[in-house]
Parts: C-alpha cells; sequence; structure tokens
C-alpha cells in the first residue's frame, strides 16, 4: 500500500459567491491519497465533500491551496496543461443518467476522452470502446448504438465507468456514485469498482454520505463537516474507534456494523449550522454532547492523535 | 432603491444607443445625403451653392461624432430639423399630430378593457364551460389576425356592408363631439380587437385564482348576488397582472395605430411616419423614428417602475 | 404584434386548446399525439408550400399581367380565383406572393435563430459579464418598436429582400436567445457537462456537442411560433408600402391594393387576407403544439 504518494492536496480552500456574499465550502483540506490506495470521504450532504473531489479535478480551481498529482502542481495550469493531465484524472457522478448527455449515443460518450486527447483512429477508438464496455459487463453490439434513457440507472452508471476508464486513468473521484441506485444494484456497481480497481490498478478518492458503503470499500476513510476534515484513519479504527465526536456520532446512525455494537453515545441531533455563518471555534460545537468553553473559544487543529490517526477535536474520545 | 437606481442606470446606455441609432439611419442612406435630400424637390436640379448650403446646414464637413453631438443638443431643446419637402419643423409637425394619435390610442386602450374585463370575468367564472371554450378559441383565432387585416374586415363589415359608421378621416374635436368621436371608433375598435384576447386570458386565469379563495365563499354565503361577487370582490385583487400587461401594451399599440392611421387616413405620428416614408423625406423620418423610440423608452421604464412600486417583490428579484 | 416575446407569451395562455384530457393520464396520452388539428394546420403548410415551390415547375398564369376582359371578375375556369381590379389573376398573386412571403418569412427566424443560439448559448453557460453583455445587446433591441425600427432601416437602406430578411431576423433575436439561454443554463447544470469538462473538452466543444444537440430542440419547436410573427411582420410592411416595392407581388401589398375597392369587389383584399389569417393560425396551432413536447418550465428569463 505504500506504494507512494499519488495526490498531495495541502490546505485548499474553495469560496463561492452567493447572493453579494463570500463563503468557503471547504476550507484548508489537507490530505494525501497513495497509489493503488482507496481513501473513503464521508459526512453528511453539504459538508463539502463534492466540492473537495472537484477541486481535486480542479472544476473549478481551488481559491487557496495546492494539488499535487503525480508530483505535478495542478493549481496554476493552463487549460492545455490541464488536458494532459485530466486522462489520468477520472470523475464519477452521483447521478448516472444526468451524467449521460441524452442526445448521443453511447459509444460516442465513452470515445469522447479518447477524441478529445486527439485520438482520430477510428479502428482503435472502436477496439478501446468495445474493449472497455465489455470490461464494465456491457454487451457492446446491444450498446454502442444507443442512447442512455435506454438503460436502467445502474447501466448508465456502467457506462459512466467505461467513459472514466477508457483513458486508464490512475485516479478517479468516485462522487457518490451509488447513492442514486437501488440497494440491490448499489452492491453490483461496488463490486464493479472492485474489480476495476484491481483490473486497471486504480486509486479511488471514494466520496459518500453512506458509512456502510464507504466501509466495505476503503482503505483509509475521512470524516467532513461543514467544510472542514474532523478526523482522518484506516477504514477499520475508525469505525471501531471513532476519535471524534461526531464520526461517533455518524458511527450511532448505521444499525449496527459487524457484530459488534458501539457504544458511541446519542445520534447526532440538532440541525446542520449554515456554512454561509459557521460556528466560531470547533465548528461541530452546536452539535456536540460534550462541547465546552474552549470548544467556542478555540478551533481544534487537525492533529496526530496516534500514527495515521488525525482528529480535529480538543477532547477526542479515546476508547479502548 | 437599488432596483430604481439600477432601472435609471440602465436607460442611460440604452438612451445613447437609441438616439445613435435614429441619427445614424441618415448615413444608411445610399449615395450622398445631400443630393438624396435635394433630388427628391420636385424644383430645379439643385445648384452647387445650394449644396454647400445645405452640407453646412446639416454640418457635413464635421466628424460623425460632432455632428451627433450637435445633433443630439438640438434635439434636446426641441429642435429635430426641418423637412426638405414640406419646410415644415420636425417638431411642429409632431405637435399638430401627437394629440390625435394620443386620442386614437386611448379610444382604443378604453375599449380594449370594456371588451376584455366582462369576457375575462364571465370566461373566469365559467370556466371550461361552452362559452369559456367559445372565447377561448375565438381569441386564438383572433391572435392569427394582423392589424392590417383585422382592420380592413372592419371597415368593409361596418363602413360599407352595414354602413353604420365612417371608415376613413379625421375631424376635428372643435366640430363637434360626436363628428369627432364617430371617426374614431372604427380604428380604436380595430387596435382593441388585438390587445382583447391576450388582456382577456390574463383575466380568466387570474379570476380562476381568485374565485377559490376563502373571502369569495364567504361572500356567496352572505347571499351576496354572483355579479356583485364578481364586479365587486373577485375584480380588484385579480387584476394586477392585467393592469401591468395594459402597460406593457404600448408596442402594440404603436404598432397598431402607425398600421390604423394609414389604413383610416388619420392625421396622427403615424401617418406622418408613412406618409414622409412616401415623400422620402428624410429629415421627418428620422425625427418622428427618434420621437417615438424615446417615448417608448420612456414609458417602458415608466412601466417597469410602476410596477415596481406596486409590487415591492419585482424590485427584490432584480 | 409588440415584440416576438410578448406574442410567444400570448401563445403560451392557449395551450389548453391542444389538450382536454381531464385526467393526468389522459392528459399524458394526449400529450404524445399531436392530434387533429395539428395535422390540419401541417397539411395547410404543406400545401402552401408545394403550390410555392410547384411555382419553378408549373407555369402560372403570369401575376403581372392584365386581363382587360376580366377586370374584378369573379372566378372562373380562366381564373380560378378571380382577377382584381387591374385584371391580374389572383390565384397566381396568391401564390406568387406566399413564394415571397415564405421566402422572407422562413429565411429570417432561421438567421435570428443561429446569432440567438450563440447569443444564449453563451449567456446560459459562462453567465457572468458575457450574460450581462448580451442582456444589455436584447434589451438594445428591445428598446426601440419593432416596426418602426424597421420602417426606418428599409425606408434608408431599401427596401429588398436582403434588407427585409435582415430586419425581419434582426427582430427575432431576442426571443431565440432567451428561449437558448433559458435551456442552456437548465443543462449546463446537468452533470455530463461536468464530465466533459473532467474529460478536458473545451468550452467551445461543450457549446457544439453537448449542449447545442440539448438546446436546438426546443428552439426549433419555437421557431414555428416566430415564423407565424415573421409572416405577420413581413405583411405589415408590405401593407405599409415600406415593404418589398411592387410589382412582385406580396399578401401584404395585395390585401392594401384592395382597400380601395373594398366598396365594390371587396374580395380582392378578402381572399389573399383569408390566406394569411390562416397561415398564421396554422404556424401558431402547430408550434403550440409543438412548444409543449418541449416546453422546460424555464421562466428565469
Amino acid at each position: 500500500m505504500n506504494n507512494g504518494t499519488l495526490l498531495e492536496v495541502n490546505d485548499i480552500t474553495v469560496e463561492y459567491v452567493t447572493q453579494g456574499q463570500r463563503f468557503a465550502a471547504i476550507s484548508d483540506v489537507t490530505l494525501d491519497i497513495a497509489e493503488g490506495e482507496t481513501l473513503g470521504l464521508v459526512g453528511e450532504s453539504g459538508c463539502g465533500k463534492s466540492t473537495t473531489g472537484r477541486a481535486i479535478i480542479q472544476l473549478p480551481t481551488p481559491t487557496a491551496g495546492h494539488v499535487k498529482f503525480e508530483g505535478q502542481e495542478l493549481t496554476g495550469l493552463t487549460h492545455n496543461e490541464m488536458r494532459q493531465i485530466r486522462q489520468r484524472l477520472q470523475i464519477i457522478f452521483q447521478d448516472p443518467v444526468s451524467s449521460l448527455n441524452p442526445r448521443r449515443r453511447v459509444k460516442d460518450i465513452v470515445a469522447e476522452p479518447l477524441i478529445i486527447a486527439g485520438n482520430k483512429d477510428a479502428a482503435d477508438i472502436d477496439r478501446k470502446v468495445r474493449e472497455v464496455l465489455n470490461a464494465v459487463g456491457m454487451d457492446p453490439d446491444i450498446t454502442l448504438d444507443r442512447r442512455p434513457h435506454q438503460f436502467s440507472g445502474g447501466q448508465c452508471q456502467r457506462i459512466c465507468i467505461a467513459r472514466a476508464l477508457i483513458m486508464e486513468p490512475k485516479l478517479i473521484v468516485c462522487d457518490e456514485p451509488v447513492s442514486a441506485l437501488d440497494v440491490s444494484v448499489q452492491a453490483q456497481i461496488l463490486n464493479l469498482l472492485e474489480d476495476m480497481k484491481e483490473r486497471y490498478g486504480l486509486t479511488l478518492l471514494f466520496i459518500s454520505h453512506d458509512l456502510a458503503v464507504v466501509k466495505n470499500i476503503s482503505d483509509r476513510v475521512a470524516v467532513m463537516y461543514l467544510g472542514k476534515f474532523c478526523e482522518l484513519a484506516d477504514s477499520e479504527r475508525i469505525y471501531e474507534a471513532p476519535a471524534h465526536p461526531y464520526t461517533a456520532g455518524l458511527m450511532a446512525t448505521i444499525p449496527e456494523i459487524g457484530d459488534k455494537a458501539i457504544d458511541s453515545g446519542p445520534a447526532l441531533a440538532g440541525e446542520i449550522p449554515s456554512p454561509l455563518n459557521p460556528p466560531s471555534g470547533c465548528r461541530f460545537r452546536t452539535r456536540c454532547p460534550q462541547a465546552q468553553e474552549k470548544c467556542t473559544a478555540e478551533e481544534p487543529a487537525f492533529r496526530d492523535i496516534d500514527p495515521g490517526h488525525q482528529v480535529a477535536c480538543h477532547f477526542p474520545l479515546l476508547g479502548e | 432603491m437599488q432596483y430604481f437606481r439600477l432601472k435609471l442606470l440602465h436607460l442611460v446606455p440604452v438612451f445613447f444607443l437609441v438616439t445613435f441609432a435614429s441619427f445614424m439611419v441618415l448615413n444608411l442612406l445610399p449615395g450622398d445625403l445631400v443630393d438624396a435630400i435635394l433630388l427628391d424637390e420636385e424644383s430645379a436640379p439643385p445648384t452647387e451653392e445650394d449644396r454647400q448650403a445645405l452640407a453646412k446646414e446639416l454640418n457635413l464637413d464635421k466628424p460623425v461624432i460632432v455632428r451627433y453631438a450637435i445633433w443630439l443638443g438640438n434635439m434636446l431643446t426641441g429642435d429635430l430639423g426641418r423637412s426638405y419637402v414640406t419646410a415644415q419643423p420636425v417638431t411642429e409637425a409632431l405637435g399638430q399630430r401627437i394629440p390625435i394619435s394620443l386620442e386614437l390610442m386611448l379610444m382604443a386602450q378604453i375599449l380594449a378593457v370594456l371588451i376584455s374585463v366582462p369576457l375575462g370575468i364571465i370566461s373566469g367564472y365559467r370556466a371550461n364551460s361552452a362559452f369559456d371554450r367559445s372565447v377561448s378559441a375565438g381569441a386564438f383565432g383572433m391572435l392569427a389576425i394582423p392589424v392590417f387585416i383585422a382592420g380592413t374586415m372592419l371597415i368593409w363589415i361596418f363602413a360599407i356592408i352595414l354602413g353604420w359608421l365612417p371608415s376613413s378621416g379625421h375631424t376635428a374635436m372643435s366640430e363637434g363631439v360626436w363628428r369627432n368621436l364617430e371617426k374614431f371608433i372604427l380604428p380604436a375598435f380595430t387596435i382593441a380587437l388585438v390587445e382583447v384576447p391576450v388582456l382577456m386570458r390574463v383575466l380568466r386565469t387570474d379570476i380562476i385564482t381568485t374565485l377559490q379563495e376563502d373571502f369569495i365563499a364567504l361572500a356567496k354565503s352572505k347571499g351576496m348576488t354572483t355579479s356583485y361577487i364578481l364586479f365587486h370582490h373577485a375584480l380588484r385583487p385579480s387584476s394586477f397582472s392585467y393592469v401591468t400587461l395594459l402597460g406593457l401594451q404600448l408596442g402594440n399599440l404603436i404598432t397598431g395605430s402607425i398600421v390604423v392611421e394609414t389604413l383610416f387616413s388619420i392625421p396622427g405620428v403615424g401617418q406622418l411616419l408613412i406618409n414622409s416614408v412616401d415623400n422620402r423625406d428624410e429629415i421627418m423620418v428620422q425625427g418622428v423614428i427618434t420621437f417615438v423610440a424615446l417615448v417608448y423608452v420612456g414609458v417602458n421604464l415608466a412601466v417597469d417602475l410602476m410596477y415596481a412600486v406596486l409590487d415591492p417583490r419585482v424590485a427584490r428579484r432584480t | 404584434m409588440a415584440d416576438t416575446s410578448q406574442l410567444l407569451g400570448n401563445l403560451r395562455m392557449f395551450w389548453f386548446l391542444g389538450r382536454r384530457g381531464s385526467t393526468a393520464s389522459e392528459r399524458i396520452k394526449k400529450k404524445r399525439k399531436f392530434g387533429v388539428i395539428f395535422w390540419l394546420a401541417a397539411s395547410w403548410i404543406s400545401i402552401m408550400l408545394v403550390a410555392t415551390i410547384s411555382t419553378n415547375f408549373i407555369t402560372f398564369p403570369d401575376p403581372l399581367s392584365q386581363d382587360y376582359n376580366a377586370l374584378s371578375a369573379p372566378w372562373s375556369m380562366d381564373h380560378l380565383l378571380g382577377t382584381d381590379h387591374l385584371g391580374r389573376d389572383m390565384f397566381s398573386r396568391i401564390v406568387f406572393g406566399a413564394a415571397t412571403s415564405f421566402k422572407i418569412a422562413f429565411t429570417s427566424p432561421f438567421i435570428g435563430m443561429a446569432i440567438g443560439l450563440c447569443l444564449g448559448l453563451s449567456a446560459g453557460y459562462f453567465r457572468g459579464r458575457v450574460d450581462s453583455a448580451v442582456s444589455i445587446f436584447i434589451d438594445s433591441i428591445l428598446a426601440f418598436p419593432n416596426i418602426v425600427l424597421a420602417i426606418a432601416i428599409l425606408f434608408y437602406a431599401g427596401a429588398n429582400i436582403f434588407n427585409l430578411v435582415m430586419v425581419i431576423a434582426f427582430y427575432t433575436i431576442p426571443q431565440f436567445t432567451r428561449i437558448s439561454r433559458a435551456n442552456t443554463m437548465l443543462y449546463a447544470q446537468r452533470e455530463f457537462v461536468v464530465a466533459a469538462r473532467a474529460q478536458g473538452a473545451s468550452h467551445l466543444r461543450i457549446l457544439l456537442r453537448e449542449l447545442l444537440p440539448n438546446v436546438i430542440v426546443p428552439v426549433a419547436a419555437y421557431s414555428l411560433l416566430i415564423m407565424s410573427f415573421t409572416i405577420a411582420l413581413e405583411g405589415t410592411l408590405s401593407f405599409l408600402g415600406v415593404g418589398l416595392p411592387p410589382p412582385d407581388p406580396t399578401w401584404g401589398q395585395m390585401i392594401s391594393d384592395g382597400v380601395e375597392e373594398l366598396e365594390e369587389d371587396a374580395f380582392i383584399s378578402m381572399v389573399p387576407s383569408f390566406f394569411m389569417f390562416m397561415t398564421i393560425l396554422a404556424l401558431n396551432l402547430m408550434g403550440d403544439r409543438m412548444r409543449q413536447f418541449t416546453d422546460v418550465k424555464a421562466s428565469s428569463a
């Protein structure tokens, strides 16, 4: 697993302007992903998971901070320079139906990355499209000339995966790839992603609000709240011994994990504050069961509490 | 307030654009402007002195932008030049004709209201009834009739076949109010006819919504008569879009009055425009379009602002 | 006829005419079918088109030659729709007038659509300053009451087919821009556009390959309604005598010629009026129906 770092994200911040007001959708996010690893990124909706994923692929380029991919700095690249990188840095979206242009045929959709990359060899394109469709379990002969609306959500997601794979990328950002699908189909797509990871030697950033889904697929898991990281640790560790009260609260929302019921206190109460006006100090304090004065006054640093286990909390839960 | 400032600010570029475009149309003339103007007159071929005098009067020796500035300055003091065909100053010609056009438009608007309000209310009250459907189908058909066809047909039916009303001309108010109004009825009705379908539909939709409100049920339970409820309780709350639309009909009114004044030989601004086109009276045409465009811009702005005063949500939305 | 947007707004209120299904499923079923009225309207337009095209292959009586033996004559075998006060064959004049009207009224929307699509796509995709610039441009077009500017331009620049097409096309730009902008904004939020960017597609490629194919469908559906507007505008200009100069027959001119003769021979005006009315009505009916199929309920324009 320690094959070296593929992606390094340092203190990225993404700001938007809404109604004349600036607000940071994510601030000071730092993470790195090793080659071959799957990093899970979880949090409630609106916490900035997707923004993080999109900031990594520079859509849009973060307002501040650095993103290094394969040792190359991405922020500040020109459109053309970035185009070369994009071939190795792909993304899959939550809504497979909306991520496929309804007016184009599957073969054009899947071949699009090749064409953008400048491949003009029709036979080669056709061969690669068929190969990748086969790989994701779609029959090319039936699929090629159809349009997206003739497929189910799961099939559309397979087509999206095929489109992402055709350039043989190194890293795929999976932005809630199964949330829009039926539960039975979810498992198929997750298995497919695992298979493809094996076959193509992929590294995945797997974004989801569903802890159960993330647990099975991830090597490490990061938890986000209101645009900031709360906790980052190995998958096993974070599920068995969450150190941040928010993580613990999230765990309590899962009916059961494995065979061990986790005593992590009450489930999450209260509303998520508006990101336009986040609470002072620790952002989670308004909903935290063990919030104290210090939490209001001082923002906790994102620090190591154990090797490979980082937490942003003044009073981390120390189980064991 | 933000909204008002924005709207007024917006007016500045539009004002310059409209006036500049009106000014520049003269330059669209193929060939020499001086020749174009002088050759139109039925007098002897222009001498070199005439040509130079006119060129000087039109400031043709100066660059375009300076000419525009001079023209704009003159315009603001009410001087739009004078016709080289009739020798009449443009502003004077406009002054004689504006009251006539205003009377026509006002009558058209009154007729449109008188026809569309009852139709809209009854259609709304009896939504989806046979009456409503036939009125609606008729209205859809009316939308397919351009003003000039409507006018031609009305002349044919009411002036020629039935002989009820005069088909053309204009009589000054001083020669009798009825004789003046009589000649306006058909032309005003023509314009109104084109507006009615739209106005009626808007009112119908709003009446349907209003009639579902509680206070209507209350009025009914008090035993008020239907017509009293419709006209006294339902009409007012339903009239907001209707009133707005009335204000927005200006474009229709201008098109309508140009066509109708030509068709019915009414000496209004529209007829002045078309006659000047026929006489190849360049300066007069320019003056009239400048005037009409500025009125149009001004009234539309006024309607926008009034709308914002009546319904504060408009200002906030922008 | 104030401006196109107003006209289309007016038509939008008549959506109910096409469908009268009371239950939801009935309405859906009805929605899928065009209905008898639509096909009748389409037949009328087709007949008109065939007739105008056939002038190239079949010899019609010369629409300009005068038959002094039949002035203002009623219909006969020689003159299917009779003759006007100058003895010119009405049927021929209707067909040749249709040819002129259609040439102008059908070409200009395409030019307007091309420009409107460019503006609307850019405004809806790039937003921000591009959007503001486009909206100022559109507002400036709408600042002139359409007919007045058309009269001015045709008067000063000359009334020929080219100028007419251009002036009328100019007035279709705002509405085409609005529709394409609204639709573009709708699709630009869809993930396939982000996906295309993630693949490194250029803005131009996204506009042409991803957005245009989606946006052009509703826009094309509107073009029928816009054609009914251009037919009426062309007719009005001809009627006022600022359109195509004689001798080329146009419907507007024929109606205007007949106004002088209303007392004796009303049919000289009424026949072309009828044809123009039917044509506009047919285009409205078809366009309204087409629009229902493609409407995106985009009110934010």
